[in-house]
């Protein structure tokens, strides 16, 4: 090859390395430099010169120690050696050197080229920590889809967002958003520097796995955590209305760094004042597209800045924390529903048992008390008028025998009935203060869904509180036997199925009625309305209307059956008024004198 | 004579103490309804009333109040065949509260006793 023709070469050698931008280098076998393109040490601490052996520029390059940098080998591999050139700001670049020999014009010559790879550097740097970060991430994540307590997914929220694991901030806190307001719920982390020192030295000796280990770490400690940071947590209360700041970041649904020098969303400087800080990241948490509450954090005591990058994670993290708190929160409500359901089930049977229980007792006693009375009379007349034969003088020894032994039976008799039936009898029950409208309550629970099924239309008017002297299990039973009445009296074909409870008062007495649409109760049957088993409908055992009159009067009280234009049926049930009763009592056996 | 009217709707025991009460020493009335009683007491001078409850129509109790209405002075003893009713606060307002039996002897005593406490009271 002539020189010109080299010098051609160089040319085009000189345009290929500008081009490509790679530094290319020729030297001799001996390993001089003949030639280098331009700029081939633009970006090297220093540049190689011809006539310079390349080994040992090379060499000096590695022990580089002035002012602008120094260069390090970093690895020696068969596709080249990389340099790491640190500039005076820290700033890093790399570059591979590669080489190969080929037939020069004067013999071997060796060809040297220098690729800058910082930019791949940079890549994989980052492509690094991306996969770092979303490891992290799925952890952070996993560990709050693996907890439906809420409150604890609140608390590795915090874990999260202060642990070297997760978004490493100094302090973090949840407001809750509660109607109008954010109120702060949970705080974590140190309160001041010998805190911090405390607490970040015993996590590094613990070095726990995991945000899991972490978070059981917390709440395993017998003192609560970090009571100041708690207790700053427990004192935040920030208005939510509109022209509050906190408004504008919650309506971007998007993290914010609240800085107080900066400016940032306008916020109430009371936020700065109160957590000591003056640059706070602000992370609005939603479920089901309704703000739940607000996490911040902060980093106080490091001072360290809040990066755009670090914002952006936790609003992707934000989006994840929201789901975990909407699922723990479902899960909650239903297993709240589910507790509620199993509750009312057992009130339910207890009820239906006790109900069962109080419908065989009271039909026992009410059929003792009719036999009772339906024995009693004849016996007394039987029994008195043979008690006026024995005074008669006129009677023979043997009769006045025979008429003492009718005496001597129905004494004995009388004596029975006293004390069997008498005594089964239904008891004057124990009273005291019943509020009605509280009972119509308990007792609607009951008959609601059946009400319901059948399309009955349940109403309640209590006008004004009304507390008769009753007893709340007695008043329980003769409501819900005077309700279940009124529900199988609304046959499916009536146009109106209404029930309507309501309660009046006079000075004396409280007046409850039970009223229904249904067809009404005809004529010849009303005056046996309240005999046992008398019945005019096709269901029930026609005890219920004699259980409901039964325990009425062994209240003390009086039922009867009306009627409206409005209402076909109406049953009354008057009871003393409780503040009424002893006074009226008083005032009676002051009128009369005697009792 | 002390008048005492007996509203009862058992025949057998209108005879009973009705013959009982006359030879005590009162004149006796009787009654088998509620309202009849209500009527006697509207229209006769009594000393006193031996009340039954359960008699068709109207019952005892509220023959008494409608009675007590009109004269709140007038002795009304309830005679009962029904235990049950004897705490109830719609008996309140009789003197007494007698469960029936052929032993008389108590409802005599108790008659006496209180007619002698209002012709005391009379007299003071």
């Amino acid at each position: 090859m002539s020189d010109r023709n080299g010098h051609f070469h160089r040319i085009a050698l000189d345009g290929i390395s500008q081009r490509l931008g790679v530094g290319i280098v020729i030297c001799d076998a001996s390993g001089d430099v003949e030639w280098r393109s331009d700029g081939f040490g633009r970006d090297l601490p220093r540049d190689v010169q011809p006539g310079e052996n390349f080994e040992v520029f090379l060499r000096s390059l590695e022990h580089e120690t002035g002012h602008r940098a120094e260069a390090l080998s970093l690895s020696s591999e068969p596709s080249g050696k990389v340099y790491r050139i640190r500039g005076d700001a820290g700033e890093e670049s790399y570059f591979r050197l590669l080489s190969f020999s080929c037939p020069g014009l004067r013999g071997e010559e060796q060809i040297h080229y220098l690729v800058d790879e910082t930019r791949e550097k940079e890549l994989e740097a980052s492509f690094v920590d991306h996969l770092q970060q979303l490891t992290s991430m799925k952890e952070i994540i996993d560990t709050l889809y693996n907890s439906v307590d809420t409150q604890e997914v609140i608390y590795l929220i915090l874990v999260a967002v202060t642990s070297q694991m997760g978004f490493g901030f100094n302090r973090a806190f949840y407001l809750e958003a509660q109607g109008s307001q954010l109120r702060g719920l949970l705080g974590i982390g140190p309160s001041s520097i010998e805190d911090a020192h405390r607490i970040w030295s015993r996590l590094a000796e613990l070095n726990l796995p995991n945000l899991r280990a972490t978070y059981e770490d917390l709440i395993k400690r017998s003192e609560p955590p970090d009571p100041l940071t708690q207790k700053l947590a427990a004192g935040m209360c920030f208005p939510l209305d509109q022209d509050s700041g906190l408004q504008e970041t919650i309506h971007s649904h998007r993290p914010a760094v609240l800085n107080q020098r900066k400016g940032g969303p306008k916020i109430d400087e009371e936020i700065y004042s109160l957590l000591g800080a003056d640059s706070i990241a602000m992370v609005p948490l939603f479920v089901r597209g309704k703000l739940a509450g607000v996490l911040l954090a902060d980093n106080f005591i490091t001072r360290q800045p809040i990066l755009d990058e670090a914002l952006d994670l936790l609003g992707t993290f934000s989006g994840y924390a929201g789901l975990a708190l909407e699922r723990s929160q479902l899960y909650e409500e239903l297993r709240d529903t589910i507790e509620k359901l199993r509750g009312a089930n057992d009130r339910l049977r207890r009820n239906q048992q006790r109900l069962l229980q109080a419908e065989k007792l009271s039909a026992v006693g009410e059929l003792a008390a009719i036999v009772s009375h339906e024995i009693r009379n004849p016996l007394v007349g039987i029994g008195g008028l043979a008690r006026g034969l024995l005074r008669d003088d006129s009677l023979g020894s043997s009769q006045h025998e025979n008429v003492q032994t009718i005496v001597n039976e129905v004494t004995r008799l009388e004596r029975f009935l006293r004390e069997t039936l008498d005594y089964v009898k239904p008891d004057v029950e124990d009273t005291s203060p019943v509020d009605v409208s509280a009972a119509f309550d308990d007792c609607l629970g009951a008959f609601r869904a059946e009400a319901e099924r059948r399309g009955i239309e349940v109403e309640v008017e209590v006008p004004e509180e009304v507390r008769v002297l009753a007893n709340a299990d007695l008043l329980h039973r003769i409501l819900a036997n005077l309700i279940k009445n009124a529900i199988e009296a609304l046959g499916a074909g009536d146009a109106e199925r209404r029930i309507r409870l309501s309660v009046e008062k006079d000075p004396y007495s409280g007046r409850i009625l039970i009223a229904d649409t249904g067809p009404g109760i005809p004529e010849k049957s009303r005056s046996r309305v309240f005999d046992p088993f008398y019945t005019t409908k096709s269901e029930g055992t026609g005890l219920g209307l004699a259980i409901a009159s039964q325990g009425v009067r062994s209240l003390g009280g009086q039922i009867s059956l009306q009627e409206s234009t409005e209402f076909r049926t109406i049953f009354s049930i008057t009871l003393p008024l409780a503040e009424a009763a002893q006074a009226a009592r008083a005032k009676l056996i002051a009128g009369k004198g005697t009792i | 004579m002390k008048t005492i009217l007996v509203a009862d709707d058992e025949a057998v025991l209108r005879q009973l103490y009705s013959s009982e009460l006359e030879e005590q020493g009162y004149r006796v009335l009787t009654a088998s309804t509620a309202r009849e009683a209500i009527e006697i007491a509207h229209k006769e001078a009594l000393d006193l009333i031996v009340m039954d409850i359960r008699m068709p129509g109207m019952d005892g109790v509220e023959a008494m109040h409608r009675i007590l209405e009109e004269n709140n002075e007038l002795p009304i003893i309830i005679n009962t065949a029904y235990s049950c009713y004897a705490d109830s606060f719609m008996s309140w307002a009789a003197d007494a509260y007698l469960i029936k039996s052929s032993d008389v002897t108590e409802l005599k005593e108790t008659i006496d006793r209180i007619i002698q406490t209002k012709s005391h009271e009379a007299y003071a």
